[in-house]
């Protein structure tokens, strides 16, 4: 979270793993797009974006179900 | 702006390329969220924790129901700012719990806004904001 206006990264999430990280909060470097953090709560992922002094940092929430998407097995 | 499909393990442990890009959400404070692009939804859908992270009030918004393929669940709607590639504009946002889901960029809030089109067959797409309408900045 920022007080400043944010410069949104254009960057795909590097490594993405839903299943590693379901139901977690992560913090997405705004400068690479890695993910630098994770927890299960929204406040403490901010937290470790400020404690870590991340650049840009944006937030994403993954699902803790995959049940929306069809799947084909 | 061209954008790459993010690669992402699913909880299925099946590869999947998924259209997610960084939008900002204003209030008090901003925040900027990953989204799915999501043509389907009506709507942008938010996690209710991010209004708070925003200071986005919520006590005075219209409360609605959301229907998804997990059932039934109370929302809050919402009209709020939203930046994406510079452009500002008001956008209504349900904001509901999002356990189960992704947060969505859906129809009201964001193609009414933006000329997205995708080319999955080289995972990339491409954004352009509608040249036409009045945006809170230029």
């Amino acid at each position: 979270m920022h007080t400043k206006k944010s410069i949104t990264t254009s960057l795909p999430i590097q490594d993405l793993d839903e299943g590693k990280y379901r139901g977690q909060w992560l913090v997405i470097a705004g400068a690479t797009g890695a993910i630098v953090a994770h927890a299960d709560r929204l406040e403490d992922v901010q937290k470790e974006a400020v404690d870590r002094s991340v650049e840009n940092p944006a937030f994403y929430k993954v699902p803790s179900t995959d049940t929306h998407y069809v799947s084909i097995r | 702006m061209e954008f790459s499909y993010t690669k992402n393990l699913g909880i299925g442990r099946q590869v999947r390329y998924d259209p997610l890009i960084s939008v900002t959400l204003i209030g008090e404070k901003e925040i900027d969220i990953y989204s799915l692009i999501d043509s389907g939804s009506p709507s942008n859908l938010f996690s209710a924790d991010y209004a708070k992270a925003a200071g986005i009030d919520l006590s005075n918004a219209k409360l609605v129901e959301v229907h998804g393929v997990n059932g039934k669940q109370d929302g809050f709607l919402k009209k709020v700012t939203m930046r994406f590639l510079g452009k500002e504009w008001q956008s209504d946002v349900v904001f509901c719990e999002r356990s189960e889901d992704h947060d969505l960029l859906g129809g009201e809030g964001f193609f009414q806004y933006f000329d997205v089109s995708f080319r999955y067959y080289e995972r990339k797409f491409s954004i352009s904001p509608v040249p036409a309408l009045h945006w809170k900045n230029n």
